[in-house]
């Protein structure tokens, strides 16, 4: 019980240093371009085909049943505020856990582990500042991009199965004329709200476990582990309460 | 020297660091390791503290520089005692240690400069990478700027963790073991290293090593540390008259580095 109130006591302080430190974001801008580049390096192709292939189970799934009924021209609304307000801000934080929260804290563990945070403290650099802030800033700017983007090919997917699948039968400009009427400006900023959240949630969870391991190579390991369980908990929790709180804020 | 050593000469302003230790004690949940350990190191003096694997001489370094709390006890810098991080902070100690802690994924260049960089001391790029060259060229590794760490050998990587250090103006360094894992050419390289750099920067240093040749060889006095304690201090000379018993143990024996233990002299 002590190692829970430790780590979320530990989580909270570094969250409140790495925003500190985004006051020092200007003299680190190219570590920040640098993260943001190998997040997009990293997390583009995945998040396309995660992107399509959700959009067209969506239409899949749902396009038939619509189509039973006679109302298969809801299908783009029904696929786009699904894409927008859940699937794509869930799915672009699963994979952004998976491949960049896993890399933040093995390498910030690594250089634990081999002294290079010692390092950095012994010089007067401060290890929040040159690691954690960066990686923080990089990723709460480029999750709700990439979140825009999976929305968006999600979209495409969903209108590809609606068109091509016989049972639905749908075309296109039905398809998106439906998509524009519901996707509102609004349900977009639900979206981008929570991948903004999550972000900062995978950051510091990522780099926090980091700069906790200590040990060997063995603990390197366990410490990725960790940190993409912990985000991934995190993220599908905070995902319910966070629509709540939108719901109530009639943002939702 | 070249222009650039030259420079990097110009640049640094290190002031001699005074250091005394105190009584300090440190433990962790299931060893006590420092007992009430004393300490006093001279402005410009190389001292060496010689001592058993495992009796806490690392530990006392990182003690020193705040890298780990002690338990009681007092660090006094230049006369002023520790008390805070911001006490540290306003001296420049520099850390060599045992794993170099070379940042891996940066040249070598890149890992000499970086007090350079985040501090923003220098004011254009030339400056740097003469200051940068001429920390290399200083502990003899001129042209492996652009070399990775995982490229280097284990003496070179000491060195280039020597020219990190330089670049800060140390008015303190702090070797820990610099001679570990190397062949003895090597460790008579990085032995003459430590005096040069006594030579020319003339800053406080303090090398804690098992190898007592090495200890010899670039030691202005030695301290013995045994059970947690300095048991001994005094010139590298006079060491083997010294009247305590567990010195003149320790003195007799030869470190194995093959068997990790020491073994009588013949």
């Amino acid at each position: 019980m002590s190692e829970l109130f430790i780590t979320t006591g530990g989580i909270i302080k570094l969250l409140f240093q790495a925003i500190y430190w985004c006051r020092d974001a200007y003299w680190n801008m190219d570590k920040i371009l640098y993260q943001i580049t190998e997040i997009g390096n990293n997390t583009l192709p995945v998040a396309t085909l995660i992107a399509l292939s959700s959009g067209a189970v969506l239409s899949l799934q749902s396009g038939p049943t619509l189509a039973s009924f006679g109302i298969e021209e809801n299908l783009g609304g029904i696929v786009g505020l699904s894409m927008v307000k859940e699937i794509g801000p869930v799915m672009a934080s699963i994979l952004i856990a998976g491949r960049m929260g896993s890399a933040m804290s093995a390498e910030i563990g690594s250089m634990s582990v081999y002294d290079e945070i010692d390092a950095l403290k012994t010089m007067n650099i401060n290890p929040v500042r040159f690691l954690v802030m960066p990686r923080f800033l990089a990723m709460i700017l480029a999750l709700p991009v990439l979140v825009l983007f999976m929305d968006v090919v999600g979209w495409f997917g969903g209108a590809l199965v609606a068109s091509a699948n016989p049972e639905i039968g749908l075309s296109y400009q039905v398809y998106f004329r439906n998509l524009a009427d519901f996707v509102t400006v609004k349900a977009v900023f639900n979206g981008l709200i929570k991948a903004f959240i999550f972000g900062i949630i995978i950051s510091i969870v990522s780099c926090y476990v980091g700069l906790r391991t200590k040990g060997g190579p063995r603990e390197i390991g366990r410490s990725v582990t960790k940190a993409v369980v912990l985000s991934f908990i995190l993220v599908l929790v905070s995902d319910y309460f966070i629509t709540r709180i939108l719901l109530f804020m009639n943002i939702d | 020297m070249s222009n650039n050593g030259n420079s990097l000469l110009n640049y640094l302003e290190s002031t001699p660091m005074d250091l005394r230790v105190s009584n300090l004690y440190k433990s962790f949940p299931d060893k006590e390791v420092l007992k009430g350990l004393d300490l006093h190191v001279g402005p410009s003096e190389t001292h060496v503290i010689l001592g058993k694997s495992g009796v806490g001489k690392s530990l006392l370094l990182k003690c020193i520089c705040g890298l780990e709390p002690y338990n009681s006890g007092s660090v006094f810098l230049n006369g002023e005692q520790v008390l805070s991080d911001k006490d540290l902070a306003k001296y420049k100690i520099g850390f060599v240690f045992q794993s170099s802690a070379l940042f891996n994924s940066m040249s070598v260049s890149d890992n000499v400069g970086i007090y350079l960089r985040e501090h923003r001391l220098v004011k254009d790029e030339d400056q740097y990478r003469s200051l940068v060259s001429g920390a290399l060229e200083l502990v003899g590794l001129s042209g492996v700027e652009e070399q990775f760490p995982s490229e280097l050998s284990g003496g070179m990587k000491r060195r280039v963790a020597t020219a990190r250090v330089l670049v800060m103006s140390p008015d303190l360094i702090l070797f820990d073991e610099p001679t570990t894992g190397l062949d003895p050419m090597m460790t008579k390289t990085i032995g003459e290293l430590i005096v040069t750099l006594k030579e020319t920067i003339n800053t406080t240093q303090v090398v804690v090593t098992h190898d007592i040749e090495f200890g010899k060889y670039i030691a202005d006095r030695i301290s013995i540390i045994s059970e947690g304690k300095i048991i001994d201090v005094g010139d590298p000379g006079n060491l083997e008259n010294s009247c305590n018993e567990v010195v003149k143990s320790f003195i007799s024996k030869k470190f194995d580095e093959r068997e990790g233990k020491y073994e009588e002299r013949i």
